[in-house]
């Protein structure tokens, strides 16, 4: 399963070119994934486990830019889970998906807060995050 | 599992200091992860200023950022200094990258590494160009700061 999150860009977003400034991307980027977090209550549920998302490492490639008062949808599923690590793939697109703008690929632990390092993701936490996975 | 790969830089061509605000903070009450970017981008511009550029007149040309690639290091919090460090590298015929080091001085540990790909582009034209001649003089030219 993916998740479909839609904005508007405005003013705000955009810098002295006119176009969203790069920082605003993981800004959405960022917002996207806490819906998909939201989706699936994983909030609420690494809270019960004392787990915070730390993120450590983003790779983008900004495609072409986005103009102020552009429809964007954003994409994002989870791509791949290890021991340690998840990585989380985002894309945006025009409303109708046809206009790749951006693609992200997004690594982060879960940092026990009790134990402070990175949690060993187990077999329970493991199938909260499958469900979004994307084929 | 792919994981962000960036070759630290050694040497750089310029530094400049950022000083963590009170709006860099997120829920964490720690820097955020998407004002490495921004950081990224003011020591750029401070980069060009003190070169007499700018991103819109750059030798003639305009420049836009085509990728971005950060790996997180260590935590910054309020009030930390930042010291931004900036290496160019992989001069191409129309772009090139610029290279981050970027250290917090409070506490003596590496925040963060990061690449951004730039590129020579005509905004009126919408345009890639070539690589401007005195920018790749000017690199020769300088002595390097070495970590």
């Amino acid at each position: 399963m993916q998740i479909e999150s839609h904005f508007k860009i405005r003013g705000y977003h955009c810098d002295s070119y006119g176009h969203m400034n790069n920082a605003r991307y993981l800004e959405l980027f960022e917002e996207s994934r806490w819906q998909m977090l939201d989706q699936g209550d994983l909030v609420n549920q690494m809270k019960r486990l004392g787990l915070l998302f730390f993120v450590v490492n983003i790779e983008v490639n900004y495609r072409r830019p986005i103009n102020d008062g552009s429809e964007i949808v954003i994409l994002t599923s989870v791509s791949d889970i290890g021991r340690k690590k998840m990585v989380i793939k985002q894309e945006i697109w025009s409303p109708d998906q046809q206009i790749l703008f951006s693609d992200a690929s997004v690594n982060f632990v879960l940092f026990s807060e009790k134990e402070k390092r990175a949690f060993s993701i187990d077999e329970n936490v493991k199938r909260l995050f499958e469900k979004f996975k994307h084929a | 599992m792919p994981r962000v790969k960036i070759n630290q830089p050694a040497s750089f061509f310029y530094k400049t200091s950022i000083e963590i605000g009170v709006g860099h903070l997120n829920y964490g009450n720690h820097l955020s992860n998407e004002h490495i970017l921004s950081f990224a981008h003011e020591a750029r511009l401070r980069f060009f200023t003190e070169l007499g550029a700018t991103e819109f007149d750059f030798w003639g040309t305009g420049l836009i950022q085509s990728d971005a690639e950060i790996v997180y290091k260590s935590e910054g919090h309020y009030q930390d200094i930042i010291d931004v460090y900036i290496d160019i590298a992989e001069l191409s015929r129309v772009g090139f990258r610029v290279n981050y080091l970027m250290s917090n001085r409070t506490t003596g540990k590496d925040l963060a590494i990061a690449a951004v790909g730039i590129v020579c582009f005509n905004y009126a034209q919408k345009k890639v160009q070539d690589l401007p001649i005195p920018f790749k003089e000017y690199l020769d030219s300088i002595e390097k700061i070495i970590l």
